[in-house]
């Protein structure tokens, strides 16, 4: 009785309830055939799907490492390349950097009394200094050449700062210097 | 005795497809966003710069120079060039794997990708070394402004 519910369940038709309960022979084959499809589908997923979340895992770590950082397009100090080759221009804007201890910095444009405070201050002072329409009396073109001349012991996030105020302000043509010993 | 036997069969046919379905979609996923050029990107704070201009520009050929910071003095502990390191004073071969590479890249963009606290004298002869390839453009590497929604500063 309890092989016969079997079969029944495993097809799950009721004609087949008719051909178990005539002959033994017609149960055994319907039981085969019957256990045939579900070992198919017993296929083990499982060391795949291992495999699969250690990829998963790997990429979730890996992935977005350096987001949030961004390049500034820039011209190399003087040397054999093509950024020396400007000839000889009529007023540069030179900016000095000078390291006063630690982290702080002293900015100074030369030919101007009044040192900036801050990167934002040489930023509009620098801004100030640029013809344009608005402005038509300031001294310097967009394509003059800026100059920064920072001392050796100046940290690299000043240096950096004020060829972005220079670049902010619309300056073309920013430019390293060697350090003054 | 027969009821035992089914119930053990039903626990092994559990049904595992669409969860590889999900799996292999967010495999996909992240292969697609990953950066493999994370290995040429040790860890080091670029400048954090006021209104910064630094603009972000996906798919160019580039090759990263980093300066590795020895804790905050100043001085450089290592330049790495793409995935190869260099000590701080051998400035030739830099030099040499430069114009290497431009050679058989001749788009390579060179960014230079210093660390904040690097004192300007110990980013400078590395500037001269990669101006002797060859090179007049490189890249200076810095965090986009802070109002840009690509930034995420890493804690």
């Amino acid at each position: 009785m309890a092989e016969k519910s079997k079969t029944v369940r495993a097809k799950g038709d009721a004609d087949h309830l008719h051909d178990v309960g005539k002959t033994d022979t017609i149960h055994h084959e319907s039981t085969r055939k019957a256990a045939r499809p579900k070992k198919m589908a017993d296929l083990n997923l499982t060391s795949m799907l291992d495999v699969c979340f250690q990829l998963l895992i790997f990429f979730i770590l890996t992935a977005s490492f350096a987001v949030g950082e961004g390049i500034l397009p820039a011209e190399l100090p003087t040397g054999q390349g093509k950024a020396s080759d400007t000839e000889a221009p009529e007023q540069p804007i030179k900016l000095f950097l000078r390291s006063l201890g630690g982290d702080d910095v002293s900015i100074q444009i030369e030919g101007s009394p009044t040192p900036p405070r801050d990167f934002r201050e040489l930023f509009s002072v620098l801004q100030g200094m640029q013809n344009s329409p608005s402005n038509p009396t300031a001294p310097y073109n967009a394509d003059d050449p800026v100059i920064i001349k920072p001392d050796g012991t100046v940290k690299w996030v000043h240096v950096v700062n004020t060829f972005n105020a220079a670049i902010r302000a619309k300056y073309t043509n920013v430019n390293f210097a060697t350090p003054n010993k | 005795m027969a009821k035992k036997h089914e119930v053990e069969k039903q626990e092994v046919s559990l049904n595992l497809t669409s969860m590889m379905d999900i799996v292999f979609q967010l495999i996909i996923f992240f292969l697609l966003v990953t950066n493999f050029t994370s290995a040429e990107l040790p860890e080091l704070e670029p400048p954090d710069l006021e209104h910064s201009e630094a603009i972000e520009i996906d798919g160019r050929d580039k090759l990263v120079i980093n300066i590795i910071p020895d804790s905050s003095t100043g001085m450089a502990k290592a330049v790495q060039v793409g995935m190869q390191k260099i000590p701080p004073g051998a400035y030739n071969q830099l030099t040499d794997i430069v114009s290497q590479v431009k050679t058989d890249r001749p788009d390579v963009e060179i960014d230079l990708r210093a660390d904040a606290s690097i004192n300007y004298e110990n980013v400078q002869p590395v500037m001269n070394a990669i101006t002797a390839a060859g090179v007049a453009r490189i890249n200076l590497v810095a965090y986009l402004d802070a109002s840009n929604p690509k930034r995420e500063k890493r804690e």
